[in-house]
């Protein structure tokens, strides 16, 4: 009987601070209370069993149903009870709500309220790879400008593809902004999310370089900041959000972001103001509306008149960045010119104790 | 008379009392004497693995730079060793689990060790995932915020399960010994002997053997067993789901999970086998560890062999009849080009050979299954190692392909990742009951009373010419 | 299609056929469109549009059907239908109501054909409804990470139990032992602690698992400094950014463009100075003259690094500040 009562009392001190520290007292009066109920038929049994006076027939009484039930019982209790509370305690700690923590503004809303989806219609048409005027491709220079992004990251990057009947094609690729985003749905911490506007973010303070975005991401999209980020030193003056990733952090991933404080105050992303062609439009889908900077069209009428694609489209990952096929053609480039410059960083002399790595 | 029960033969003209003595004092022998050897052997591990932490530094301060790895192939060595790491634990607990539920009794001598294997191989598995974060401060984030749809997230669930309740399957069938230690060590004097009789005392939770603490633990030990197996299987699911929940050719495969546990199983035994060997000889444990066992777990081997080769076809026929895009550049490097020797070494070196000599009578020796052993646990490395910088090198838009090198601090802590393996493992033996006495003692008085065959399954299925 | 659309189709077939029938009647080149006179967003608007030259159908002209719209400071009209007209003279330009305005000005033009060009309006009614959501997939009910969490949690509970029996093991034999071995009952209550608390970390994890659709907290002090706000459009026509270092051509507006891109000055002040991720609008301090914009760049004012003439020479610095001054000016 002491033995048993030992065992029991304790278990249920067990669940019951465990109870008073999670739920609250109430809980906690509630546990012990079942506990004495649930052990009144076992006390009543070695009660009878004790008349006999037989100690092991009492052991084969009691040990079997009341223990057991109680043991089932007090550890159910003890699990689950301060599962279902503990969170609730611990979200009303300030800064321990699981929300993406990087500030940023609210989402951009068309007039009449409804929130702005972003989306980036790059006509290849009017790309060039910048041939024309003899330069590295000015997207990502701008991009590179703007958000001081380390070497050797192109958020934007201009490939040049083989055309199906000879001769190549460029194509400036920036995120896709999925919005079936593999690496949102990898992330083991919502490190990066999807944003209202459909565009996803990464919060470089959450971030812990596990890398398997990287891995999930089926358009090479992402970059890791292997080592101190190369940047310059004036990137460390600004003040860090998602929205604009500067300054960059070691051990982090990052990618294009859409500039979504830029478009929020009525600008444009630096690769399309900076395009010589105007190729590049970004636009909101609930409008209906898009801009290169020069013109304004409607998205939709633009995207189904040119007969656009969206890059590796069978994976259902469902872009945002729609491409009109082309190679150039309206800018006057030949096919067969092949070959663009390469990407500088220009700040980079100013960059000094960074260190820089090939991709 | 099979030699599965050579310590069953010998007992036969034995008083019992000395026949456990026997084997409690064997048991005991590396807690109470330590060899100039075994000094050695720790000071180089220890030196090995202090290397490693010294490369760590490195990385801790520059970071992953100083790694081969880049935005291409941004996984290498450490998810290998990761994968693999993972692997090897089921040598432990999934086969003694199985025997232990199937009422094998040639596993009671082989099952403690095979479990301490899961539970250090668990350790160093989840270390390097810990290697292999870009902010490893931010670790706590995982728990602040860790998203359960994420697989990184499924595998911190399922390895920390996993770790928690191999540690427990460990613990729980060695109190019995440890009590044994506790009682036999208190007799010694001295201030270590004190200290020992303390943490068995600690460890034996007070056991002295009453029916009602046999009925206890053994309630315990029942649901640990049953509860371990599929846990086991689930871990090595989730680690394979890491890669087959991507969109890349070579990972993007629905085969992959139990790809994973099947090579787990077999580098787990692989692993189980060679440092049994080892134990064997230095402890002078013929007695209780048979050529029966080596040719138990041989067959274990064997048959998995056959089982992957099945999964490779599988999985590349599938993938290679059709050739959809990206797939025709994984097969060429794996096949014909970079990767290729790895590939070859793996199927030729790492299944066929090891089935071969294991499957052929005259090669079916402790020693063939032990070359047998090494072979297939380097194929298993350089299997993972191939699975994940392969799929990763299959460019996903028109760019180069990138190229890897581990560079000597990824080297070096990989080194001192299989040091500290080691290092663990002969820490444990000097503190630890190798073998489960009371295991063994059960099984040798089952046997020695047995009129039932049905008691005896080990023993019948046992081919007449492989004991001599 | 809406009842509304319903209307509209109706209202537009009788106006047609009133435009049809009262051709002839009517003189020189004309043009006539039916659509209604308001719809919800999402809804497709039914225009009809009939083209005649002297009371008779025109068939092959193009007419197009254009928006009024604004954004990110372009406006214009933009193309939203367009359709070739038929033997009958008409032409159908249904389009979808999706113009954030409330009214959306529309304007129908018929291309290569001498008729003047009408201007319509579709107010939009009804809720405001998003079109477009951001979010995709499939939601299995029951799958999920509730039933991650029964998983977990049964796991541990029964891991649990497992250790709590230790402590039955721990304290069996009490009395029929003479000398009971010390800290026996310690290892029984840690592991069972340990499991325990284990168990309550994952299941909270599991329960507090964050949006990853989730909505951005409100502005706050990482917000990018004064904000990069172009009033006007000004496409990109800098000269190269790739220029690390500067020859000076002589050229003032020249070499002031490729000194503020290439020494990086616009990296924080924007590609058009008027602030970026970090620097702010600099059109004051240019405008206070080439002294101040010369002391504000040595000083370093508010957390900008001084820059000395190691740096930027004064020549490049009279380069820049005649470059800024003149695109200001425009």
């Amino acid at each position: 009987m002491p033995r048993l009562l030992i065992a029991r009392s304790i278990i249920l001190g067990f669940a019951t601070v465990a109870a008073w520290l999670t739920v609250g007292p109430i809980v906690a009066i509630v546990v012990v209370l079942v506990g004495f109920v649930l052990s009144v038929p076992a006390i009543v049994r070695h009660r009878l069993a004790h008349a006999d006076d037989d100690p092991e027939r009492t052991e084969e009484l009691v040990q079997p149903s009341g223990r057991r039930r109680f043991l089932k019982l007090a550890s159910i209790a003890a699990v689950s009870a301060p599962a279902v509370a503990l969170p609730k305690a611990l979200g009303a700690i300030p800064g321990f709500d699981s929300k993406p923590s990087a500030a940023g503004g609210e989402p951009a809303l068309t007039t009449d309220g409804r929130i702005r989806q972003w989306t980036m219609i790059i006509d290849l048409r009017f790309c060039d790879g910048c041939q024309s005027v003899d330069k590295p491709p000015q997207c990502t220079l701008a991009c590179i400008e703007g958000h001081f992004v380390p070497e050797p990251m192109e958020w934007i990057q201009v490939f040049e593809d083989e055309l199906s009947g000879g001769g190549t094609g460029f194509v400036p690729v920036p995120c896709q902004q999925c919005q079936n985003p593999p690496c949102v749905n990898v992330c083991p911490v919502g490190a990066t999310f999807s944003e209202p506007s459909g565009t996803v973010l990464i919060d470089q303070e959450r971030c812990i370089g596990c890398r398997i975005c990287m891995a999930a991401c089926p358009y090479d999209r992402r970059f890791f900041n292997w080592g101190n980020p190369p940047i310059p030193p004036e990137a460390l003056l600004s003040d860090y959000s998602a929205e604009h990733q500067a300054p960059a952090t070691i051990g982090t991933v990052m990618k294009c972001d859409f500039c979504p404080d830029m478009v929020r105050a009525g600008s444009l992303p630096f690769c399309v103001q900076a395009c010589p062609n105007s190729a590049i439009y970004y636009g909101d889908l609930e409008e209906d509306i898009a801009t290169n900077g020069e013109v304004v069209v409607s998205a939709s009428n633009l995207l189904s008149e040119s007969n656009s694609y969206r890059l590796k489209e069978n994976l259902g990952t469902e872009p945002r960045v729609h491409y009109i096929p082309g190679h150039g053609e309206l800018v006057g480039r030949n096919i067969h010119t092949s070959g663009r410059l390469a990407t500088k960083w220009p700040w980079i002399e100013r960059a000094k104790r960074a260190v820089t790595w090939t991709r | 008379m099979d030699s599965m029960t050579h310590w069953h033969e010998r007992s036969e003209v034995e008083a019992p009392t000395s026949w456990r003595e026997r084997l409690e004092d064997r048991t005991l022998e590396p807690v109470r004497t330590t060899s100039t050897g075994y000094k050695v052997l720790i000071s180089v591990l220890f030196v090995i693995a202090a290397w490693g932490v010294y490369a760590w530094m490195f990385q801790l301060r520059d970071g992953l730079y100083v790694t081969g790895m880049r935005d291409r192939i941004s996984w290498g060595l450490y998810i290998s060793t990761f994968v693999f790491f993972i692997g090897i634990s089921h040598a432990g607990t999934l086969i003694s689990a199985i025997l232990r539920v199937s009422h094998a009794g040639w596993r009671a001598p082989i099952t403690r060790i095979a479990e301490f294997i899961t539970v250090v191989a668990l350790v160093g598995g989840a270390s390097f995932i810990i290697i292999d974060m870009g902010r490893p401060e931010r670790l706590l984030n995982v728990f602040l915020f860790g998203r359960w749809q994420s697989p990184i997230m499924w595998d911190v669930l399922a390895i920390t399960t996993y770790i928690m309740s191999s540690v427990i399957y460990l613990y729980l069938p060695m109190i019995p010994d440890l009590a044994l230690f506790r009682d036999r060590l208190a007799e010694a004097p001295g201030q270590l002997n004190a200290l020992r009789h303390r943490l068995y005392s600690t460890l034996a939770v007070g056991w002295r053997g009453s029916p009602g603490q046999h009925r206890a633990l053994g309630k315990s030990i029942g649901v640990m067993m049953v509860l371990i197996i599929p846990i086991a299987v689930s871990v090595h699911t989730v680690v394979s789901w890491i890669f087959a929940m991507t969109l890349r050719p070579g990972w993007n495969s629905s085969v992959f999970g139990i790809f994973f546990v099947a090579g787990a199983i077999f580098s787990g035994v692989a692993t189980l086998v060679i440092i049994l060997v080892i134990l064997r000889k230095v402890y002078h444990l013929e007695e209780y560890i048979t050529e029966k066992h080596f040719v138990y777990l041989g067959y274990f081997i064997a048959s998995f062999a056959l089982i992957m080769i099945y999964f490779n076809v599988t999985e590349y026929l599938t993938t290679g009849f059709k050739l959809e895009e990206g797939e025709e550049f994984l097969f060429r490097q794996l096949f014909i080009e970079e990767f290729a020797w790895m590939y070859w070494f793996y199927l030729i070196g790492g299944l066929i050979i090891p089935g071969l000599i294991i499957l052929y009578k005259r090669t079916r020796t402790v020693y063939g299954i032990f070359v047998a052993a090494i072979l297939v646990d380097l194929a298993m490395y350089v299997e993972r190692y191939f699975i994940v910088v392969t799929g990763l090198r299959v460019p996903l838009l028109s760019y180069e392909p990138a190229s890897y090198n581990p560079t000597w601090v990824e080297w070096s802590i990989l080194a001192s990742g299989v040091a500290g393996f080691a290092l663990l493992i002969a820490l444990f033996i000097k503190v630890f009951p190798i073998m489960a006495v009371w295991e063994i003692a059960e099984e040798h008085e089952a046997r020695q009373f047995a009129t039932d065959p049905q008691a005896l399954p080990a023993a019948r299925s046992v081919p007449p010419e492989v004991s001599q | 299609m809406t009842r509304l659309n319903r209307i509209g189709i109706a209202l537009a077939a009788v106006v047609g056929l009133l435009v049809l029938t009262a051709g002839p009647a009517l003189a020189d080149n004309s043009m006539s469109v039916a659509a209604p006179g308001e719809a919800g967003i999402g809804d497709i608007v039914p225009v009809l549009v009939s083209v005649t030259e002297d009371g008779s159908p025109v068939t092959g002209v193009v007419v197009v059907l254009r928006r009024n719209a604004t954004f990110a400071g372009v406006s214009g009209y933009v193309e939203i239908a367009r359709a070739t007209t038929s033997d009958e003279g008409a032409a159908d330009l249904s389009y979808v109501q999706r113009g954030a305005a409330q009214t959306s000005e529309l304007r129908v033009e018929v291309l290569d054909f001498d008729v003047a060009q009408l201007d319509f309006a579709v107010t939009s009614v009804g809720e405001a409804e998003q079109i477009f959501e951001p979010e995709v997939g499939l939601n299995l009910p029951g799958l999920g990470g509730w039933m991650l969490i029964a998983l977990i949690g049964g796991l541990w509970t029964i891991i649990l139990s497992t250790v709590l029996r230790l402590i039955v093991v721990s304290t069996d034999g009490d009395e029929s032992s003479t000398g009971v071995p010390p800290r026996r009952r310690l290892l029984p209550f840690v592991l069972s602690g340990m499991v325990g608390l284990i168990a309550i970390v994952l299941v909270t994890v599991l329960v507090r698992n964050p949006a990853t659709h989730a909505n951005l907290d409100g502005p706050g002090e990482s917000d990018r400094v004064p904000h990069s706000h172009l009033a006007e459009i000004t496409p990109f026509n800098g000269p190269g950014l790739d220029e690390a270092y500067v020859e000076l051509t002589g050229d003032a507006l020249v070499d002031g463009a490729r000194a503020f891109f290439g020494l990086g000055c616009a990296s924080c002040h924007g590609l058009d100075a008027e602030s970026g991720v970090v620097g702010g609008d600099i059109d004051s301090v240019v405008r206070d003259g080439f002294d101040e914009f010369l002391s504000a760049v040595r000083k370093g004012p508010e957390g900008m690094p001084k820059y000395t003439a190691d740096a930027f020479s004064e020549e490049e610095l009279i380069a820049i500040h005649t470059y800024l001054a003149t695109v200001d000016g425009e």
